[in-house]
């Protein structure tokens, strides 16, 4: 039996050491020409026109799109070196750059471009998110380097939604299967997928067909950390050159990197708004007066100072300053404590001598405040409100749930204030404000309450497709004016991609645009 | 002895069959839609007409009872259905995954146990003395920490401040070692205390007094009498241990970056990714009851005595 069991032992002990054959990559700051960054997740299958597991920076790494936005977020060309828009706005003709190549050496020309918008435009299910894939009409071949489009009706977002990572963007012909759907990542972009394992790291290499500036880097290697802990001491140890994205590290640890000498840090410019949304359809937050004083009682300069570090930049209004119709004069609210507390009386809260909450009519001043308790930031966000407005005689009471929980409440509309996000600089203001519209989305939920909210969702139906510039514009500022004067949602802040990387390498780029690494230009 | 072991298969499957009605029941009644969750994920603005139409594509329109019996049909058939998420089948992705988690659990599951047979014997031998009360030390302390934290500190001195391993990744050998040791050393600081117990306890019982009278000499007492029995209760945790280190690799699996069934589990929760969730209970408890079976076979075949009871469910 003895024997046995040893026989047990060395058979398992051979088994778990010959199950560890395969090395991982020899990159690292030792190599010169490659630079190693972290991901939370694997970066999927990067298929072009797949959502899910496809991790955006990934697929914007090899693919790429018609139009991109430049630095100032305006449209500018990229795979289409110009176009041309019918009198009616209906059918577009894009002139496409004739020297692209995908990292196989094919060509990429108007046939390649109409396969690919057709794969997307034949599954409208998977895009029915994104109104240009329900726009498209047609699609054309012109000649060779010609490509057409013809939309169902006017839709002046096109070129916005056209330099989206996902799904316009083009797949070489040996990337399809035999069923045209996708099969291995083939693409123009600056890198090419040399190497992945699930899970664990995918090596990226410059590509050599590339037709812009080439990446300064030869490789690319994605290590797949999934704790921001274990990536901080990682990245300390010189595993991985730079922690680049928004969210992936404490703000903790992001503090004692900074604090380092060794290492350098950026930002990039504001993407989107963090807010807070008040129900308007609800208990106390129905009165305009209570609303206005919650956000005036609000100190954001405070909060970005003393807990976020002051990564982020003060927001004043729903959607960043430097969105597209961002009303410039908007007067913000101001953090007035005793304001706040004027606002509250004259709405009837008192605050009696042994009480420390506030009562109207016998009832305290108690709102619930729900918010994703597994996101580090939107829980001190929570007890960070608490604290301030127990001050005022507010008690605010914390629901912190889970993910999905917390998108359950967004639905039904379960809260009186509610953690919120504006979805980033190409989504705003015009796919965020579409989607007020809809019943289970929080800001719907918020604005229920309002005397004009069907008034408010007819001006955004006409905002939408409405071809006059000027027309256009005033609309944008009268619906924005609006939810700003409805005192719907407290301006918190701006995050952005953040950077930190070993001080000896150079060339650290930020896009505006979130999932839109520019990485090309980086060397040691 | 053929016959128990048979009526033990027999039993796992009106186990599962419950099991896997539960779990499905249960799945449904937390709150979240793993439609919209899908959605989040990708970045898709979840308007109602998305959420309706992933519902649709993943099956979710369909009553409760109607699910669960396309599921079992299917995996009675061994398909477990396509993951909501990567739409890549379940079954494959398991086997992608569980063989990290199994290297692991093994290789902290050997170790495990021969460091605890040796600290338990050693601490027995020198009852009260510096390395009983070293080990004693050790046991407190060992299965008090916090496995996270426990990883964050070794990953610190050893790979940190040292540079001998790698802090994370499953590379060669070398990324093995400091995973492994974080799981073992909760386990070794329990066993190692259960051993010397049950070495102190044995060695006072009648039959050894009874050898030593017949004159047998005292490491072979020690052998075939004493550590054979004291092993009995070692054996019956250790199989439960396998059972706990296979299913609970997650933070160990997340602070070590190790591509295993723990953190692949984790996501499927965080996304409601049913089929995922549901293969990944059905599996975990099947290995369990597996485990189970064979540590009371083992036992059997260890001590004799227990025979006599073959009968009884409880064996």
């Amino acid at each position: 039996m003895k024997t046995s069991i040893s026989y047990i032992f060395v058979i398992a002990t051979l088994m778990v050491t010959t199950g560890c054959q395969q090395q991982l990559s020899e990159a690292g700051s030792n190599n010169e020409d490659s630079l190693v960054i972290s991901w939370p997740q694997d970066i999927g299958l990067l298929d072009p026109h797949g959502y899910g597991e496809n991790q955006m920076f990934a697929q914007n790494l090899v693919y790429e799109s018609l139009v991109q936005h430049d630095e100032e977020g305006d449209i500018k060309p990229h795979l289409a070196e110009s176009w041309e828009i019918s009198d009616d706005g209906k059918t577009y003709t894009f002139f496409l750059r004739e020297d692209v190549q995908f990292s196989d050496g094919s060509e990429f020309n108007a046939e390649n471009a109409k396969k690919n918008f057709d794969a997307v435009i034949e599954a409208p299910e998977d895009h029915a998110w994104l109104e240009l894939a329900n726009q498209i009409n047609r699609t054309e071949v012109i000649d060779s380097f010609t490509f057409e489009i013809t939309l169902e009706d006017t839709y002046y977002p096109l070129l916005e939604e056209l330099a989206l990572v996902r799904p316009f963007r083009f797949l070489g012909e040996a990337g399809f299967n035999e069923d045209q759907q996708f099969k291995e990542p083939i693409g123009t972009g600056p890198w090419v997928l040399h190497e992945y394992r699930k899970d664990e790291e995918a090596v990226f290499h410059r590509n050599d067909h590339y037709w812009g500036e080439k990446p300064e880097m030869e490789e690319l290697v994605v290590r797949v950390i999934p704790d921001g802990d274990a990536r901080v001491m990682a990245f300390e140890n010189g595993e991985i050159d730079m922690i680049y994205g928004s969210g992936l590290i404490s703000l903790d640890a992001f503090d004692h990197l900074q604090n380092n000498e060794n290492y350098e840090t950026g930002t990039s410019p504001p993407q989107a708004n963090r807010v807070m949304a008040l129900n308007s359809n609800r208990g106390v937050t129905e009165d305009h007066l209570v609303r206005q004083a919650l956000i005036h009682a609000f100190d954001a300069h405070s909060f970005i100072e003393d807990m976020l570090y002051e990564t982020e930049e003060h927001a004043t209004s729903l959607f960043p300053d430097d969105a597209p119709y961002q009303p410039d004069d908007l007067d913000p609210y101001e953090y007035d404590p005793l304001k706040a507390e004027s606002l509250l009386e004259e709405a009837g809260w008192e605050r009696r001598d042994d009480h420390e909450i506030r009562e109207k009519d016998g009832q305290p001043l108690q709102l619930t405040f729900v918010f994703d308790a597994n996101d580090e930031i939107q829980t001190i966000l929570a007890e960070y409100m608490q604290s301030e407005l127990r001050a005022l005689g507010v008690d605010i009471v914390l629901s912190g749930v889970d993910n999905q929980s917390y998108l359950d409440a967004q639905k039904t509309g379960d809260f009186d204030i509610i953690y919120h996000e504006t979805w980033g600089a190409q989504y705003d203001p015009h796919a965020m404000l579409s989607s007020m519209r809809v019943p289970s989305h929080a800001d719907y939920q918020a604005q229920r309450g309002l005397a004009d909210k069907d008034e408010l969702d007819e001006k955004i139906s006409q905002v939408l497709v409405e071809t006059d510039e000027q027309q256009r514009e005033e609309q944008y500022d009268d619906i924005i004016r609006t939810l700003h004067d409805e005192a719907i949602y407290v301006p918190i802040s701006s995050p952005s991609t953040t950077g930190m990387y070993h001080n000896d390498i150079e060339g650290v780029r930020y896009s505006p645009i979130p999932y839109e690494f520019s990485l090309e230009h980086i060397r040691r | 002895m053929v016959a128990l072991i048979t009526r033990r298969i027999l039993m796992l499957f009106p186990s599962l069959l419950f099991l896997s009605m539960f779990v499905f029941l249960l799945m449904h009644m937390i709150p979240g839609d793993p439609a919209q969750a899908y959605l989040t994920l990708s970045q898709i603005p979840p308007t109602d007409e998305a959420i309706a139409a992933a519902r649709g594509e993943l099956g979710l329109d369909l009553p409760l009872y109607e699910q669960y019996w396309n599921w079992l049909i299917s995996a009675l058939q061994l398909d477990f259905g396509t993951s909501f998420l990567t739409g890549e089948r379940v079954l494959e992705e398991v086997l992608y995954y569980f063989p990290s988690t199994l290297q692991l659990s093994l290789a902290a599951f050997l170790f495990t146990i021969t460091i605890s047979v040796l600290i338990g014997i050693f601490s027995a031998r020198y009852q009260q003395r510096l390395f009983d009360t070293f080990s004693r030390l050790f046991s407190v302390g060992g299965s008090a920490i916090p496995t996270f934290w426990l990883g964050f500190l070794l990953v610190y001195f050893f790979s940190y401040q040292l540079g001998w391993l790698p802090s994370g990744g499953r590379g060669g050998w070398t990324s093995l070692v400091l995973p492994m040791l974080t799981l073992s050393i909760p386990y070794i600081a329990l066993f190692s205390r259960l051993l010397r117990t049950s070495l102190l306890e044995v060695s006072k019982a009648s039959y050894v007094t009874y050898s030593r009278a017949r004159g047998l000499r005292e490491p072979s007492i020690f052998r075939r009498h004493i550590l054979r029995h004291a092993l009995l209760p070692l054996l019956t945790v250790s199989g439960v241990a396998l059972g706990y280190l296979l299913a609970g690799t997650v933070i160990v699996e997340s602070v070590f970056s190790w591509p295993g069934m723990g953190r692949y589990m984790v996501t499927a929760i965080t996304n409601r990714d049913y089929p995922v969730i549901q293969f990944y209970i059905v599996f975990m408890a099947f290995i369990f009851l597996i485990v189970n079976m064979i540590v009371d076979l083992l036992q059997l075949w260890v001590d004799p005595r227990l025979r006599s009871k073959e009968g009884s469910p409880n064996v």
